[in-house]
């Protein structure tokens, strides 16, 4: 081979995990639309051999369906904007989108537990690869959701403090038996913090894990 | 032939039911769970003949749930089913059950699957 393309391995691990997460949760719609739809097919034909159907009942599997076609709706919409995050290296993005946006896709992370959102008013610009940004914030999440029970949350804001955005979650379990096993940051979380120049800091006794990185003045295209 | 007891555990709870109403409309009695947690209460109070499982969902997986359900009742026989089908899960799922399907499948193909991890022949021999 006559040229080599250097990319991070972890970089493209990453994209790999979250389109894993995104379509795993699409199958599941998938699965739920098929058994329900076969339902309806089975008691249709319970119906035509003479037994009682109750039709809220079919009012009710009918409207199941409907819902999960907007759930998967929502799925796909994610995973387009997913693939588009890779279409520009660097661009000046609205840091408060990304977040959003990643705050939304945790919920199909595996152990992922809510996220309470507060994004200050305003654009906050940074000049970055989206996907890079989006990189870092997966590293932070995931870090973020461990050791806590199923019916904890951790909080996520965004604010800005002079020339710099702080991104802040806290709520954080106080230890946790995979912080040893994998240490924060991962490559991956590392490579990409490296690459916004971006600081982390994780405080287990705190409960918080905060991302301060450049911001920048100007218009968000 | 009695009915075939069958435990359902997935935590896509609107999934769930309804296959175990897709299967209880062909003749089996069968209960739905969407925890590891559900599913174990469930087993206590019932001798379930066969569990079918999902191999991944939030707190208690299906390889790890398999475990905990043998271990109060060790008669029951296991089904996994998953959205994926990667190898490293056909790997796992091979070694802990003798059947490992990928959702969404034809129900006639669970059908058959059921009673061949049963011994058993659909008519009842």
């Amino acid at each position: 081979m006559s040229a080599t393309l250097q990319i991070p391995f972890e970089t493209l691990h990453t994209f790999g995990r979250l389109n894993v997460h995104l379509t795993h949760e699409l199958q599941n719609v998938m699965a739920t639309i098929s058994e329900t739809s076969g339902l309806l097919e089975d008691l249709s034909a319970f119906k035509a051999s003479g037994g009682g159907v109750d039709p809220a009942r079919l009012e009710k599997l009918l409207r199941r369906i409907g819902e999960e076609a907007e759930r998967g709706q929502r799925l796909v919409s994610r995973i387009n904007s997913l693939a588009h995050s890779t279409d520009a290296p660097v661009i000046r993005l609205d840091l408060g989108r990304v977040v959003r946006f990643m705050a939304e896709l945790s919920s199909c992370f595996p152990k992922a537990r809510t996220v309470g959102l507060e994004i200050c008013d305003g654009c906050v610009a940074v000049d970055a690869a989206p996907y890079t940004v989006q990189q870092l914030l997966y590293g932070c999440l995931q870090t973020s959701f461990r050791g806590l029970e199923p019916d904890q949350g951790v909080a996520l804001s965004l604010r800005v403090e002079g020339d710099t955005c702080v991104i802040h979650l806290s709520g954080l379990a106080k230890s946790t038996q995979a912080d040893r096993d994998e240490p924060f940051p991962d490559r991956a979380t590392t490579l990409a913090a490296e690459a916004l120049a971006a600081t982390l800091d994780l405080d287990r006794n705190a409960g918080t894990l905060t991302v301060r990185l450049q911001r920048v003045t100007g218009e968000v295209v | 032939m009695s009915t075939l007891k069958i435990l359902l555990v997935d935590d896509e709870e609107k999934f769930v039911s309804a296959l175990a109403q897709r299967l209880n409309l062909r003749g089996f009695e069968a209960e739905w769970a969407v925890s590891g947690a559900e599913a174990m209460a469930k087993a206590s109070r019932t001798m379930f003949d066969l569990a079918i499982l999902d191999v991944k969902m939030p707190r208690l997986g299906g390889v790890d749930l398999k475990r905990e359900l043998g271990r109060i009742t060790p008669s029951t026989r296991f089904i996994f089913f998953t959205g994926h089908g990667s190898e490293d899960e056909f790997k796992v799922c091979s070694a802990e059950a003798s059947c490992y399907l990928v959702k969404p499948m034809p129900i006639d193909e669970l059908v058959a699957n059921i009673y061949r991890v049963m011994g058993l022949s659909p008519k009842g021999d």
